[in-house]
């Protein structure tokens, strides 16, 4: 019932899009716009529905839902495999076709409303033509369903049990968060690309669409680096995979764009106040969203192998025709503005304003394709030499963390540039104490860490700007409230300074060390002691745990494997963590050998700072809400 | 115009080249045995080595480490895998394991099971794993 109620809905829903792609009249579009919304949310209710109520003659609620899966896994299944995340990626893409209607659109044209439309069309094609969330289950496997039928009102077999969701991915309730923040963040991408390539569509009408761009990339933008820093969080704090952050393809194709969105709200500012860099512009805005599919892509294509890819047959073919398409709409609309292009002013002040934009603008391009390579490169690699091979951590170390120095330099720089050059010696002169103080504090930075002499220049960089921003706003804060565009550039700066003080002692200073111990030892790592309790095991429904109670301080905390039941993959381990300000103790069983167990403790530095840095950059939005 | 453009080409091929030179040092390669077999055995060089575990040569070693043999079918390899053991591993399954040689003995402390691409259930039912669409 409800897989045929889905396919119909789904239909209806494409058949309204169609019509408002074909419609000239500029009179309806508002309804059609906010009947698809309703669609789409109708259509996402239906599916939750069907997972609450384990209608298991639905082929995806079969495959990745189970009777025994708790509440809130059940409702974050929607989005735990392929399918069902497409059905979240249109409801997105339709809450931003509303929002954009409501606060962004600024001519009186309708080549927007097309655009948009054809989008949301082509990725709605997906559901009706190759695999939906909806398709009802004709042929049972041993455990959950193996074919499906992409008609409503079929005969329908039910399979009995579900096959649960992936263990991975019902370990904690930020599956329910992380997912929708960052497809909010990345599919909003959609939104520069969209308003763009209409605005230059029908040869270009008015100054203003960059300022649209701007404001329409900024939440996006925000979205997106919250979803990056919770799913970073996620890793860390329930995996226990180690780290915060792994160069896995998956999270480089959400870095990608991040890196250009993040260069596209620097160098707009220089168009909308000088009228330069037009062109650059234009690229910037419909790249993110380019970068958006070919990353969905590789990674959903199957052509790559990570610990997030689901791969299925067709959506490879089916995105790389849709990234020719939109790709010929982008070189097209650039192509008939070439004399608008012409048009763009040169950056005259190479060290002034938008020199600095410059700047950022080819570091933080720079990095993006380096990440592009790096994500790239295997797949070239097999292709042509037949052997396979993964890219080690140390290639992006070894590139991305010089330009991370150049933009920290850059940030320091510009918390005071005119629009001509920039005087070195009265900025000097003027932040004589703060260079002063922040050389002292790098110093004993560098002697209490023993560090080596890259260490140096990096702290003292990220101190430096710390300083130097933080004086500026106590200063500022005095006499008025921070608002406008520069409080927001500066407090984010204020951030990345922190996040970089973080990085460098986390990357420089932890360690870890494997021990072999029994219930009831004490154990020494690195100048504390942590008492060992007897281990006890938890049955659930959906899996047993196996918990090692740590004691330390008189705190106790737990380091636990997962074992889930009905499935193939490995146990799961959870981290057992011991905050300080300055590092993290974590510990992950690695190996139990009857009532030997095998831990590695890791001495993680830096992680709070590191945190503290993301949440000081994500709240400079606060500047930005106009009373 | 035409600079820019010009800047902008060869900025794009410096950062390809210095990628692709620094890229060839710090890849970690898939090697069969045979394959492995012409590496030199001290190299502590971390690589990827898959094979199928040869049957019941899976025995304890020191400290909680599993050793084992596996095959490609010409040359076979000993292990010493000292790292979370997945529930389906098994005799004659394939493996990928993540390590380095050291005395003509592979340590390596991560495992991924590689299915075969016939899977067959408890209840005997064979999926070809490999077209399986879900």
């Amino acid at each position: 019932m409800i897989s045929s109620i889905g396919i119909l809905l789904t239909w209806v829903g494409s058949l309204n899009l169609i019509i408002l792609f074909f419609s000239n009249n500029k009179k309806i579009f508002q309804s059609h716009v906010r009947i698809n919304l309703l669609i789409h949310f109708m259509l996402f209710c239906l599916l939750e529905i069907g997972l609450f109520l384990d209608d298991f003659s639905i082929f995806y609620i079969a495959n990745h839902s189970a009777a025994t899966t708790p509440p809130i896994y059940k409702f974050a299944s929607l989005w735990g495999s392929l399918d069902g995340s497409i059905l979240l990626w249109n409801f997105v893409l339709s809450i931003y076709f509303y929002l954009y209607i409501k606060f962004y659109k600024s001519t009186t044209e309708i080549y927007d409303i097309k655009i948009f439309a054809l989008i949301i069309l082509f990725f709605n094609g997906f559901t009706i033509f190759s695999s939906s969330p909806f398709a009802g289950c004709v042929q049972l496997a041993s455990i959950g369903c193996q074919d499906f039928t992409l008609l409503p009102f079929q005969d329908l077999v039910i399979s009995d049990t579900g096959r649960g969701p992936n263990p991975l991915l019902q370990n904690h309730p930020l599956m329910a968060i992380h997912p929708p923040i960052l497809y909010l963040g990345y599919i909003g991408l959609v939104l520069p690309f969209v308003i763009s390539t209409s605005e230059l569509f029908n040869n270009y009408k008015d100054e203003n669409w960059i300022k649209v761009a701007e404001k329409a990339t900024y939440f996006p933008w925000l979205f997106l680096t919250a979803g990056i820093t919770l799913g970073a969080a996620w890793s860390y704090e329930v995996l226990g995979w180690g780290g915060y952050w792994a160069w896995d393809p998956v999270e480089n194709v959400s870095f990608i764009p991040w890196l250009l969105a993040t260069a596209f709200l620097h160098s707009s500012k220089t168009q909308i106040k000088e009228q330069t860099l037009i062109n650059w512009n234009y690229v910037l805005s419909c790249l993110m969203f380019l970068s958006v599919i070919f990353g969905t892509f590789i990674t959903r294509s199957g052509v790559l192998i990570s610990v997030h890819a689901f791969s299925n047959g067709n959506i490879g073919t089916y995105l790389l025709i849709g990234l020719v398409m939109f790709t010929g709409l982008f070189v097209y609309i650039g192509i008939k503005n070439v004399n608008y292009f012409k048009s763009s002013k040169k950056v005259e002040h190479l060290f002034g304003r938008s020199g600095f934009f410059v700047a950022n603008n080819i570091v933080l391009s720079a990095s993006a394709l380096i990440v592009l390579i790096g994500t790239t490169y295997p797949i070239f690699y097999e292709s042509f030499f037949s052997k396979q091979l993964t890219m080690g951590r140390s290639f992006y170390d070894i590139l991305v963390g010089p330009l991370l120095l150049i933009l920290i330099y850059l940030m320091v720089f510009s918390t005071k540039v005119s629009k001509v050059n920039l005087n070195l010696k009265d900025w000097l002169s003027e932040n004589q104490n703060q260079i002063n103080l922040s050389l002292i504090l790098s110093i004993i930075f560098t002697v209490y860490f023993n560090a080596s002499y890259k260490f140096i220049i990096t702290i003292f960089g990220s101190i430096l700007l710390i300083i130097v921003i933080s004086k500026n706003i106590l200063r500022r804060f005095k006499k008025t409230k921070l608002q406008g565009k520069y409080w927001t550039g500066q407090i984010s700066h204020l951030g990345v300074g922190i996040f970089a003080v973080g990085l460098i002692m986390n990357v420089t200073q932890s360690y870890s060390n494997e021990l072999i111990i029994s219930a009831g030892d004490e154990v020494n790592f690195g100048d504390k002691e942590f008492l060992i309790l007897s281990p006890f095991e938890e049955i659930k429904s959906e899996k047993n745990v196996i918990n090692l109670p740590i004691k330390f301080n008189n705190k106790e905390k737990y380091a636990s494997l997962n074992i889930f039941k009905n499935s193939s993959q490995q146990a799961i381990s959870s981290p057992a963590v011991f905050r300080s300000i300055e590092s993290d103790t974590y510990v992950t069983i690695k190996v139990i050998d009857e009532d030997k167990y095998k831990l590695i403790f890791r001495e993680n530095y830096g992680i709070f700072i590191l945190w503290l840095g993301l949440g000081i950059s994500s709240a400079s939005f606060l500047t930005r809400i106009r009373k | 115009m035409k600079k820019n453009l010009f800047l902008i080409f060869v900025g794009i091929f410096i950062i390809i080249f210095a990628s692709i030179r620094i890229a060839s040092s710090n890849t970690i390669y898939y090697y069969t045995t045979t394959e492995a077999n012409y590496l030199s055995s001290t190299s502590d060089q971390r690589i990827k080595l898959g094979g199928f575990v040869v049957s019941d040569s899976v025995k304890k070693g020191e400290l909680g480490a599993t050793e084992f043999l596996i095959t490609d079918g010409n040359v076979t390899m000993k292990i010493s895998f000292d790292g979370f053991i997945p529930e389906l591993f098994q005799d004659e399954m394939g493996v990928i394991l993540d390590g380095y040689f050291s005395d003509d003995i592979f340590y390596s402390d991560d495992m991924l099971v590689k299915h075969d691409n016939e899977y067959i259930s408890e209840d005997g039912e064979v999926y070809d794993v490999e077209n399986y669409s879900e």
